[in-house]
């Protein structure tokens, strides 16, 4: 069950990766307050998984999720999206990328105040200048239960409501990953359940890849597979996992590095 | 509490640095007005007086009843009388009069109605205290004439050089003896001065042996005030003696009325800047106090009350005002300095800045009281926010719509005073424009209380266009501008109060310069017109029958000023004209009648005068002259006039008839269509006609029409740089309201960004949003700008016939597009802050 880091890319063959880092590394800071953040982190996410990242606060999981992303730099290493480099792009590519290939929800949900439900749904679409099709609108819109509502400011829906209108918006350009930043933090256990139930159905229905870092062992059950970061490193993977387990493996490591 | 104060002033010292620069334009404006106002009047007031100091008693004749003081003179043996009055040590006989000099090219040198002559008078040293020789000597010999330093440069001469100088008793050449300074009381800014000798100055201004007055030194030991009792007891009659420092008195309040005017002018753009300030500070505050409401709540939440956050807040915005306005005096003595320097050419006087204590303490407490406030409403806000907000979301609470009381009250404001207006237009009376004024007003403030109600309709019209345009950042940018209408509106407004002035000012400018275009220029059809050069002097009589003589085959003709008759017991001004010419020369719309009947011995009349007196064609009045000479004249002639044209006549007469009644009609000018056209040739003929004399001048059509109508481009021009101050701050305004609302989103552009929002892209959103500020600022000022220039036109219509509303599209436009492209140049720094904002960092933003 226990992987060297670094090993993780070489388990999987190439063919049928969404996304994956080899030796990325980040640092904050120089000389006393130097923090490495990523200490060549080389992971995998294989299509049509949901994985989740979890770790201790300051293990990194965020600034993985970010570089992987597109949305932050990252100082030595690799970076691809299917086949491309992250790290050749700038900032118009990167961005270009993002809007093209990569779906977001975040824990605050980061919808648009003044757009309606619907227009944060097709936000990505427009900025693109593209319409979405309307069929799988139709599907998304519909698989998370929002139809009633899309004429709504999110000032005017409940955060659960405002978090699926998050998740609809990550789905409906059918990207080729989804990243999602402790999605369920802000909401209780039921609206939390929900959107997880979303991601999850739209992992294993439609073949979506999504990446969720999250810190909550409940959360994390949902995913197919686990992966644990601490110190800016992979320490630990988990398939198939359950609530408990994740959260016995968290224990261990948790007074694993308190033994360090 | 001013220790909390402080800290807050000093934490959010960049936010408030914008607020700061508006208090410190305004005050800059304020003060600079005044330092520039009172250095200005000191130094005129100066320069007007500074020639008398030396001056003990000036002895002058006094005006005889009836005008006409300058015929009357101090004969040589009064002179000498005034020389043997114990304790004079000098008497200096003066004489002066018109004098122009001719440039080598034969043009005036000089502008302003100051072309001056006067006499060279030595004393036993040879030298004349009241002229400091620079170069050569004073003119010995008739024949020599000496400069004042200024007019000899402009002229290009040197000692020996020929120089024609004319006087009214026509041009002349003489030899350049010398180059001299003198005094501001002998010669004014901008002005020429020409000494020539006592004989020939006598001869040329007054009559020979005669002074115009009689300039005493005191000898040492002798007050001016003996001095003025002992000439007194000796003077003959029909003189007087006053003392020099009288002199300077009168001179000094003269100057100071001058500099009062145009120190006026400067505090009421002043007033506008600081008017604009007041929105933009206001604006600042509320936007603070919103991105404080946790901490306020906090501090209300562990026992402060309510008046100590107050009293906390005032005194930030006491702080402030005071500290910006110390700036703002600093720099607007700086810019009164740098006016100064710039407009120290030979036309304004020059002297120390002056900065009173009135304009130091005024313009701290003008900017300190505005700052407190323009902050007193955020402030009472602030002091609504309750303890519990501390708890609250993170969310700052979505701003209040507008409320219903401030649309009733804006409604009200703005119906009154449109009525007001409306009323002071169509009705018209003496008070009109005092009704429009204040109507103004009142529909200003409205506007301005309106303008956030407006800003959602407005963005509303303009949504659907930007949506299909730019579909992301063109509707994000329309939705965000009516995020907070209350703070728009502000913005706006403060872009709206300029562009009304500068709007209803080119209205009222484009009107009035098409009117005086008409009055000048419509009616001439004549080559050239020949006036004296220097206001206030006439041609000699004579010169139009002359300038004929030497013209053969041009058509020329005197503009004869009659005066003085009643024609069928009306007051009348005839003015006598060439017959055989003036038809060639003005353009005559002859609704009756035939102008030839001029040639007859009879008159013609415009339409006006004819209706306003009751006469009609073939009419036989009869004609009376005080002097009692009287006859009768028919009306030959009508044609349609306008009575404010500057060339037009009321009443045209054969210059015969008007030499039998008259033995010395003033020539105002004379019309010449030269054979052959106009043209360079034939203008050098014409001048060489008249003799090359500077003190003419030869017009054509576009000097006619700067003559009459004066500089009303350059007096614009002036008010629209005035204006652009206003413009300033209120693009700083807008500057300030963007940074400040890129803050707050920054979650959202994050947002934005990670979901594939390129930096371009987010850059024209916040340009956008600033267009669309500006736009509805530009559209709100520019309509009720055209509205009261339409309305302040109504009331000039009734006074000035042929004034009719001109709009000029093309200033209107640029005035709308500068203040876009100033709306946009204040999203520059906002809109680079808001591309490059930090994705990870905003996006996790609770």
């Amino acid at each position: 069950m226990t992987t060297t880091p670094g090993d993780l890319l070489a388990l999987h063959p190439a063919a049928g990766i969404a996304a994956a880092t080899t030796d990325l590394t980040k640092v904050y800071g120089s000389g006393e307050t130097r923090v490495v953040a990523l200490d060549r982190v080389g992971i995998a996410f294989r299509e049509g998984e949901f994985t989740a990242i979890m770790g201790p606060s300051g293990c990194g999981k965020s600034t993985l999720m970010h570089c992987a992303a597109g949305l932050d730099s990252f100082d030595s290493g690799s970076v691809r999206i299917g086949t491309t480099e992250l790290g050749a792009l700038d900032d118009r590519q990167l961005t270009a990328l993002r809007r093209d290939r990569i779906g977001f929800v975040f824990q605050a949900f980061n919808l648009l105040p003044t757009l309606t439900a619907l227009e944060n749904i097709t936000l990505p679409m427009t900025i693109a200048g593209r319409r979405p099709d309307p069929q799988w609108l139709d599907h998304v819109v519909s698989m998370v239960g929002l139809s009633g509502r899309l004429g709504h400011r999110p000032g005017q829906l409940s955060g659960g409501q405002q978090q699926r209108v998050a998740v609809a918006r990550a789905l409906v350009s059918r990207p080729a990953i989804v990243f999602a930043d402790e999605p369920t933090g802000n909401l209780d256990s039921r609206a939390g359940a929900e959107v997880l139930g979303f991601l999850r159905d739209s992992v294993h229905e439609t073949g979506q890849t999504v990446v969720m870092v999250t810190h909550d062992p409940v959360a994390a059950g949902y995913a197919d597979r686990v992966v644990f970061l601490a110190d800016g490193r992979p320490v630990d993977e988990m398939v198939r996992p359950t609530p408990d387990r994740v959260l016995d493996l968290m224990k261990s490591l948790d007074s694993r590095s308190r033994t360090s | 509490m001013f220790r909390t104060a402080l800290r807050n002033v000093l934490a959010y010292k960049a936010r408030l640095l914008m607020t700061a620069l508006a208090v410190v334009l305004g005050v800059a404006f304020l003060s600079g007005s005044l330092v520039f106002g009172d250095s200005l009047g000191q130094a005129a007031a100066a320069k007007a007086t500074d020639g008398y100091t030396r001056i003990a008693v000036s002895v002058s004749p006094d005006a005889p009843p009836g005008g006409e003081a300058r015929q009357a003179g101090i004969d040589a043996r009064t002179a000498t009388a005034l020389a043997g009055v114990p304790g004079v040590a000098v008497a200096a006989g003066r004489v002066d009069g018109f004098a122009a000099v001719a440039d080598r090219d034969g043009g005036l040198i000089g502008h302003g109605s100051s072309h001056q002559g006067g006499n060279f008078a030595p004393g036993a040293d040879g030298t004349d205290p009241a002229y400091r020789f620079v170069k050569g000597t004073g003119p010995a010999r008739d024949g020599a004439v000496a400069l004042d330093e200024n007019t000899a440069r402009q002229g290009g001469y040197r000692i020996g050089d020929s120089v024609r100088v004319a006087t009214g008793k026509g041009a002349a050449t003489y030899t350049l003896s010398g180059m001299f300074r003198t005094d501001g009381t002998r010669l004014p800014s901008g002005g020429s001065l020409v000494l020539f000798t006592g004989s020939t100055a006598q001869q040329l201004f007054l009559a020979p042996g005669t002074f115009r007055s009689i300039e005493l030194t005191a000898a040492p030991g002798t007050t001016p005030q003996q001095l003025l009792e002992r000439v007194q007891a000796q003077l003959p009659k029909g003189t007087s003696a006053v003392t020099g420092a009288r002199l300077a008195q009168i001179q000094r309040n003269l100057a100071t009325n001058d500099s009062d005017t145009m120190s006026q002018i400067l505090l009421g753009f002043s007033a506008v800047a600081l008017f604009v300030a007041a929105f933009l500070i206001s604006n600042t505050f509320s936007m603070l106090v919103g991105r404080r409401t946790r901490e306020l709540a906090l501090m209300r939440a562990v026992g402060a009350s309510r008046r100590q956050v107050r009293s906390i807040l005032l005194a930030e915005s006491v702080l402030i005002g005071a500290g910006a306005s110390a700036v703002g005096i600093a720099v607007g003595t700086g810019v009164a300095a740098l006016l100064r320097a710039f407009l120290a050419s030979a036309d304004s006087p020059s002297g120390p800045l002056v900065v009173s204590p009135v304009t130091v303490i005024g313009s701290l407490l003008a900017g300190t009281v505005l700052t407190v406030v323009a902050a007193w409403l955020p402030v009472r806000r602030a002091m609504a926010i309750p303890p519990v907000a501390a708890l609250g979301t993170a969310e700052p609470a979505t701003p209040a719509r507008a409320g219903s009381l401030r649309t009733g009250l804006g409604a009200a404001l703005a119906l009154t005073g449109t009525a007001a207006v409306l009323y002071g237009a169509l009705a018209g009376g003496k008070d009109a424009r005092t009704v429009i004024g204040c109507g103004a007003v009142l529909a200003l403030t409205g506007a301005i209380v309106l303008i956030p109600l407006l800003s959602r309709p407005f963005v509303a019209l303009l949504q659907p266009l930007l949506a299909r345009l730019r579909p992301v950042h063109g509707t994000l940018a329309a939705r965000n501008t009516v995020r907070d209408p209350r703070r728009t509106g502000a913005t706006a407004a403060a872009l709206a109060i300029a562009l009304t002035l500068a709007s209803g000012l080119s209205v009222l400018g484009a009107s009035t310069a098409r009117y005086l275009d008409r009055a000048t220029t419509h009616d001439f059809t004549a080559g050239y017109l020949v006036k004296a050069a220097a206001d206030g002097m006439e041609l000699a009589p004579g010169t139009a029958a002359d300038l004929a003589k030497k013209l053969p085959g041009s058509a020329v003709s005197p503009l004869d000023q009659s005066t003085r008759y009643r024609l069928g017991g009306t007051e009348s001004v005839l003015t006598g004209v060439d017959p055989a010419a003036i038809g060639r020369l003005l353009r005559y719309d002859v609704v009756a009648g035939s102008l030839d009947s001029l040639a007859k011995g009879q008159i013609a009349v415009a339409d006006f005068k004819a209706k306003e007196a009751g006469w009609r064609l073939g009419q036989t009045l009869p004609l009376q002259r005080p002097d009692g000479r009287h006859g009768s004249v028919t009306i030959g002639a009508v044609y349609r006039a306008d009575p404010q044209s500057h060339l037009m006549p009321s009443i045209t007469a054969p210059d015969s008839l008007v030499a039998r009644y008259d033995r010395a009609p003033v020539t105002a000018a004379i019309l010449v269509a030269p054979d052959g056209g106009p043209g360079q040739a034939a203008r050098r003929s014409v001048v060489h006609a008249l003799g090359d004399n500077p003190a003419l001048a030869v017009l054509d059509r576009e000097g006619v029409k700067a003559e009459y109508s004066g500089d009303i481009g350059g007096q614009l021009n002036v008010f629209y740089a005035l204006l652009g101050m206003a413009l300033v701050i209120a693009a700083l305004g807008i500057a300030n309201t963007l940074a400040m609302s890129v803050l707050e989103r920054r979650k959202e552009l994050g947002t934005l960004r990670a979901l594939g929002l390129d930096r371009a892209g987010v850059t024209r959103m916040v340009r956008l949003e600033a267009l669309i500020v500006g736009a509805l600022g530009a559209t709100a000022g520019t309509v009720l700008g055209i509205f009261l220039g339409w309305a302040l036109g109504r009331t000039l219509q009734e006074s000035v016939a042929g004034y009719a509303l001109v709009l000029p599209w093309g200033r209107l436009a640029l005035g709308i597009l500068i203040a876009l492209a100033g709306a946009l140049l204040a999203s520059l720094w906002p809109a680079r802050r808001a591309a490059r904002v930090d994705i990870p960092a905003a996006t996790s933003a609770q």
